[in-house]
């Protein structure tokens, strides 16, 4: 087996987060990541940044969206 | 123009039915910033949010909560905003878009000059965690430049990372409201992710 680069492992980023790869290819980069100082914090950094994202919400999640809909439908 | 969710926010309050006011407190400066991905100015998105209230006070009595509300009322404003998209003479489509779109696993453009010719990182481009993630202020400086970032975005990108990562909807969610296919959505997203990843990145050395 062709060991993958770490640009490709990079380009999976994604993909891997989105658990759309195929079982063998979420195993080369399982195992990349594994011997792979640099590639690991490049997921590392990405994974930080949508943490990041998510505190940008812009939508109240009113916790009770049964109550909202109510005072919507009076 | 002052500031566009506060207009949004004060035209949703002057409006005759106070629904309307209730629907733009919940979801008005959400709906206004995904809009904007779509159309070229703050005018025409702040109207295609307005034309998103009515459209779903007029579809309400049908919604049997298929999914949930904010789902419904996101849905609402993509179909809305790609009408109008459409009618707008240079507006394109999110998967049409050059360089936006058709290339699954495409890598951060930020990264092009990261890596050796045999695809390796170069020892000066080597990533590493960000440092003291827990740090409140270093963390608001990070959401400082990452919101910076967002808003640089080229538009499909910018409104799969708002979907996706800010408001926190699935990836069959982000495709209905995008109007793109998963492999164009998860593409957009990956491209997203990466340029603001990049952007925070290149700011770690100068923050505190």
């Amino acid at each position: 087996m062709k060991m993958r680069t770490c640009q490709e492992i990079a380009g999976l980023a994604t993909e891997f987060a989105e658990g759309t790869l195929p079982f063998g290819r979420r195993l080369e980069v399982r195992l990349h990541l594994w011997i792979c100082a640099a590639c690991r914090g490049f997921f590392a950094q990405l994974h930080a940044t949508r943490a990041l994202l998510g505190r940008l919400r812009g939508s109240a999640d009113s916790g009770d969206e049964a109550a909202l809909l109510r005072d919507l439908r009076l | 123009m002052a500031d566009p969710l506060q207009a949004v926010l004060a035209s949703g309050e002057d409006a005759a039915d106070p629904r309307v006011a209730l629907l733009a407190a919940h979801y008005g400066p959400a709906l206004f910033r995904l809009a904007r991905t779509f159309v070229r100015s703050d005018a025409v998105a702040e109207e295609v949010v307005q034309e998103t209230w009515l459209a779903i006070l007029e579809g309400l009595p049908r919604f049997r909560g298929e999914c949930s509300l904010k789902v419904y009322v996101f849905t609402v404003l993509g179909n809305r905003a790609r009408s109008r998209a459409k009618v707008e003479a240079r507006s394109v489509p999110f998967s049409a878009l050059g360089g936006d779109g058709d290339d699954p696993g495409a890598v951060d453009p930020a990264l092009v000059h990261a890596f050796d010719g045999a695809g390796h990182w170069l020892p000066e481009a080597a990533p590493r965690a960000f440092r003291n993630p827990e740090d409140e202020l270093l963390s608001k400086e990070r959401l400082r430049i990452v919101a910076r970032a967002l808003e640089a975005l080229p538009g499909g990108q910018r409104a799969a990372v708002l979907l996706r990562d800010v408001e926190g909807l699935d990836a069959k969610e982000a495709c209905n409201i995008l109007g793109v296919s998963e492999t164009n959505q998860r593409v957009l997203l990956h491209r997203g992710r990466c340029a603001l990843r990049a952007a925070i990145a290149a700011a770690e050395r100068e923050l505190p």
